[in-house]
């Protein structure tokens, strides 16, 4: 059985080819190189309205849905971390994190991992092998703007997205003139990382790139053992490395059109600790990746058009010991998708389109080369009335798999001013899931016949923004309800793990997010709270013994939550949070448990402008001032106090502007 | 007209924020704090029991050691807990008595624990194994403890409690037995069983028997039974053997009639004469049977048999639900005629008995 589960664990995501790299490198540089004539004499008055299509499926035919953006200022906060560390800082999704640079998934209003669809610039790049992503291999640094879209929104994404959506998104931007940005910091365990990114953006062109690096030991310290056999343990075989580029080239052509090319190229490797019951552990994985994006796009009067693909290609080696056999799990997808945007008038608005998205993977698991072909038509309409307060859409979509008919899925939602400070909120979804190839083929217990997870989810909430002299209030309250029956989990057997189709989970809870700004002559202060209170329960026993029944499931925290204090001076930046998250079950009957914890982090920023082109940034930040002893998963120890600085420098020359109007 | 559409928008909306407010009450009012669980001290009666090991999740550390009272019927959840202070370690995959010590395999902690079997305090341990799984004493020092991916067997002294060699043997070897001097020892990744000299440390030969081979015991006319639960993927069914541990010959093979059918577990009772084994239900099967049990002793009906046991003083038959695995999994106890005397909470994924 244990031997299952270490196999079960080494098709988790890949890594990549060294000869891509080059190919790519080379054709930046010749993009570069030709761009930067147009950045020299163009303007950035002239407004073409580049077609952005996630961008705009999100922000238009998603009414009544919860967003969550992070902002600028995050963005430059988180700008050396990864994803998981930024989802679990800034968001009320829970983050399963396996320790220092370890393993990290998502829990979206107590779904799990493979509940989350993660979007980049709208493309899912969960893997096809087990449907999920690993946070902690997405550096901020790539992944551009971060928008958590809570509530299921299958019809717009897909499968998968039952318990929300994640969208990475990185929207050109034209006739800002050169960009030079280059980033370092260091922290505790050996920790170093660095950034830079060049973006040449002329009127008709962007050009920009950016490369990361990071390392670190992650050797901290923790304590094993209870009471007076506890001892103090520093964590072995925790290494990480990781280096990486993205390149991206936008053209403008006449007549409205837009052409994109995305690559990103990633390379990861990394230990794997033991857990505080394990003597020891020397495995490693690699990962690879590449992730590479075409997308045109024609902007017209009363329709635009949009055609784009993208080829993702993800390897994972997995070494179970020093001695053992290095197990490859490779995987490639290929998605194309065409869209069209129809304006019939100005208060409604269509879109239609195709996507086709086929994936293929490899592995000791697989007795064969499986492969899936899912093609889906879908449709969205989005009315405005009431001067513009009151917004409604519907969107649809049918799922063709492999020749056979998944679910057809459909959400419709609404969203309504009833005050200029007051807007009401509502969204219902069909949602569901397709088994991931790991479900279906992995031999042995791979199970062909498991049926598609399928559910509803609906969602009501408040958005509240109030301003009275130097107090800014914004807040939004969101009440949320999901059911999903044949949710699959996977459980052993005699000989081998095998999934099933045996829970029926029902999820319902509360979020907010608040925050109170006062502006105090040159200062301003901030409160904000953010609350998470998700009860996700079992409703149908597997047997005649099952106690889980109307318990929560595990690693579902029933009560987290943020409070943070910002003040800002001028340049200065001084941020208190403090971050608590509830009991978290280990046993489906709730009588296994981890304990509560808080962790208090401060972070400090100071911005320099040295001359009209050149600024820099220096930040100290200080996590888990108050050493809390807290695991986030069982037996998984995480860092006691521990301290990261750094400085960035950025380098700015816009375009000389030529008004055309 | 204005002012009547805005008092009715502000009536609405309080009917809103009420109802909002009111949700956010009775959800709100889900208590998450757990109860806190119950310590006892550990003392076990003089009229003998049942140790149950619970292997817990595998990474999670959870495993622990159950025990039946059977004099009282009282059960403590886990004595290793209570009686050290401490959690035993990762998936603990069998225990072995003998010679007043119980030896606790716990095979993701790559060590065997040995502790009291009267006060279940720590007495020392084995470490340096790699992924053990069942223990067998071969002599008053020394021991054999197969491993599921050392491609290995250790040799273990009991005395300066030590691994001081290995037998070399690829492939997962699970269950083992002493028969006529020598070791026998399953492997679920050969179709052999292989045969060792306790004199040598050495596979002296081996026997072929069907794939997936994981337990077996030794019955009143010290035959073999050899449990193999075949391979779905590669077209083997599952086969029961029985083997001549003298000549080294397999007398009879009763081959299981689906290859879904995936048996394990194969115990016997006191008298050795009686044959139990999972197949999803408990099947019994006299060692003078010319054909394999049609109709379950126990059916497990809407429960996840997982471990097995037969108190060899009573011939109770123990049955352990595993449940969903990740909750605490219930032991139920038959008598010979299959009525079920009682059952009892134990721990996470109770996969092994052993009997005082």
């Amino acid at each position: 059985m244990c031997r299952a589960k270490i196999a079960k664990r080494t098709h988790d995501r890949p890594r990549q080819v060294g000869y891509a790299w080059r190919c790519c490198a080379i054709a930046f540089i010749q993009c570069l190189a030709s761009d930067g004539t147009h950045a020299q004499t163009l303007s950035d008055t002239v407004q073409l309205h580049p077609f952005e299509v996630s961008a705009q499926r999100l922000e238009q035919f998603a009414a009544g849905t919860t967003v969550q953006r992070l902002d600028s200022a995050t963005l430059e906060r988180y700008r050396l971390a990864d994803l998981g560390t930024a989802l679990a800082g800034e968001t009320a999704v829970f983050v399963k994190s396996y320790g220092l640079g370890s393993l990290a998934t998502t829990s979206f209003r107590g779904g799990s991992a493979n509940h989350t669809a993660i979007l980049w610039n709208g493309f899912n790049i969960g893997s096809p092998m087990n449907g999920q992503i690993d946070l902690s291999l997405l550096p901020m640094a790539a992944v551009g703007e971060v928008s958590l879209q809570h509530g299921g929104t299958s019809a717009l994404w897909g499968s998968g997205a039952l318990g929300g959506a994640i969208h990475l998104s990185a929207p050109p931007r034209f006739g800002r003139g050169l960009l030079v940005h280059v980033g370092a910091g260091f922290g505790s365990y050996g920790d170093l990382r660095q950034q830079a990114r060049v973006e040449v953006s002329g009127t008709y062109g962007n050009t920009n790139i950016t490369l990361f690096q990071a390392d670190a030991r992650n050797d901290f310290h923790y304590r094993i053992g209870d009471g007076a056999r506890s001892e103090r343990r520093e964590q072995i075989n925790a290494g990480f490395q990781q280096q990486g580029l993205i390149a991206e080239q936008h053209f403008r052509l006449r007549a409205r059109q837009q052409l994109s090319a995305r690559v990103w190229l990633q390379r990861t490797g990394r230990h794997v600790p033991p857990t505080r019951v394990q003597p020891t552990s020397t495995a490693h994985q690699a990962d690879g990746t590449l992730r590479a994006t075409a997308e045109w796009s024609r902007t017209g009067h009363h329709t635009d058009l949009a055609v784009r693909g993208a080829f993702f290609d993800e390897r994972l080696d997995w070494t179970a010991a020093d001695d053992d056999p290095v197990v490859v799990s490779r995987s490639r997808s290929a998605i194309i998708e065409a869209e069209a945007r129809l304006r019939l008038s100005a208060l409604h608005a269509l879109d239609i389109g195709l996507n086709n998205t086929y994936a293929q993977a490899t592995t000791d698991g697989y007795p064969h080369r499986p492969e899936q072909d899912r093609a889906a038509l879908f449709a969205a309409y989005r009315y405005q009335g009431s001067g513009g307060r009151t917004t409604g859409s519907v969107s649809a979509r049918q799922e063709l798999l492999d020749g056979a008919w998944m679910p057809f899925t459909a959400s419709a939602g609404m969203e309504h001013a009833v005050r200029p400070w007051l807007k009401l909120k509502g969204q219902g979804a069909r949602v569901y899931r397709v088994p991931t190839f790991n479900e279906l083929y992995w031999q042995p217990g791979g199970d062909p016949d498991l049926l598609s997870e399928s559910g509803f989810s609906g969602d009501a909430g408040l958005e509240l923004k109030l301003e009275r002299g130097p107090f800014q209030v914004r807040s939004t309250g969101t009440i949320f309800s999901r059911s999903i029956k044949n949710w699959i989990i996977w459980l052993p057997g005699p000989a081998y793990w095998s999934p099933h189709n045996v829970l029926q989970v029902w999820s319902r809870g509360l979020g907010t997010d608040s925050e109170l700004a006062c502006r105090t002559g040159r200062s301003t202060w901030k409160l904000g709270l953010l609350t998470d209170h998700v009860v996700s329960t079992n409703q149908r026993p597997t047997g005649i013994n099952d106690a889980s029944v109307d318990k929560q499931l595990i690693y579902v925290p029933m009560y987290s939550g943020h409070a943070r204090i910002v003040w800002e001076q001028r340049n200065m930046t001084v941020r208190f949070t403090a971050a608590y998250t509830g009991y978290r079950y280990t046993s489906s009957d709730n009588r296994q448990f981890l304990e509560p914890y808080w962790i208090w982090d401060v972070h400090a920023s100071y911005r320099l402008q040295m001359k009209a082109r050149w600024s820099t940034v220096l930040f100290v930040s200080a996590n888990n001032l108050f050493n809390a002893d807290y695991e986030i998963m069982l037996n998984r120890p995480m860092p006691m106090c521990n301290y990261q600085a750094g400085v960035s420098l950025q380098f700015t020359k816009p375009v000389k502007t030529k008004d055309r109007t | 007209m204005r002012k009547r559409s805005g008092k009715f928008f502000t009536q609405r909306m309080n009917g809103v924020c009420s109802a909002l407010l009111l949700m956010v009450v009775v959800a709100a009012c889900r208590k998450d704090k757990p109860e806190a669980p119950v310590a006892a001290p550990v003392q076990l009666g003089q009229q003998g029991g049942a140790y149950i090991t619970n292997e817990g999740n595998f990474l999670w550390g959870n495993s622990g050691v159950s025990y039946y009272d059977n004099a009282s019927g009282s059960v403590f959840e886990d004595l290793f807990q209570s009686a050290n202070g401490t959690a035993l370690g990762d998936v603990c995959q069998s225990m072995t008595l003998f010679n007043g010590t119980a030896y606790l395999v716990v095979n993701n902690s790559d060590k065997v624990v040995l502790v009291d079997p009267n006060t279940f305090a720590q007495q020392g341990e084995i470490t340096g194994f790699v992924s053990p799984r069942y223990l067998l004493p071969v002599s008053n020092a020394k021991a054999y403890v197969t491993d599921l991916a050392g491609d290995a067997i250790a040799v273990v002294d009991l005395v300066s409690r030590a691994i001081t060699g290995t037998i070399p043997c690829p492939g997962a070897t699970e269950e083992l037995v002493l028969a006529v001097g020598k070791a026998f020892v399953t492997n679920t990744d050969r179709e052999q069983l292989y045969v060792i000299d306790t004199a040598t440390d050495a596979i002296v030969d081996s026997i072929t028997v069907g794939r997936g081979a994981n337990s077996l015991v030794q019955d009143a006319n010290g035959k073999l039974w050899v449990l193999c639960s075949g391979y779905m993927g590669l077209g083997n069914n599952a086969v029961l053997h029985r083997v001549d541990p003298a000549s080294l010959q397999v007398e009879a093979s009763f081959t299981f009639p689906s290859s879904s059918d995936s048996p394990w577990r194969l115990r016997i009772n006191g008298g050795h004469d009686q044959l139990y084994f999972l197949n999803n239900d408990v099947y019994r099967m006299p060692i003078t049977a010319v054909a394999l049990p049609t109709a379950p002793f126990i059916a497990a009906v809407g429960r996840n048999f997982y471990g097995l046991g037969v108190d060899p003083g009573s011939d109770v038959v123990y049955a352990a639900d595993a449940v969903d695995y990740v909750q605490r999994g219930v032991v139920y106890r038959y008598a010979q005629d299959g009525a079920v005397l009682n059952s009892f909470h134990v721990g996470i994924i109770p996969g092994g008995f052993s009997f005082r």
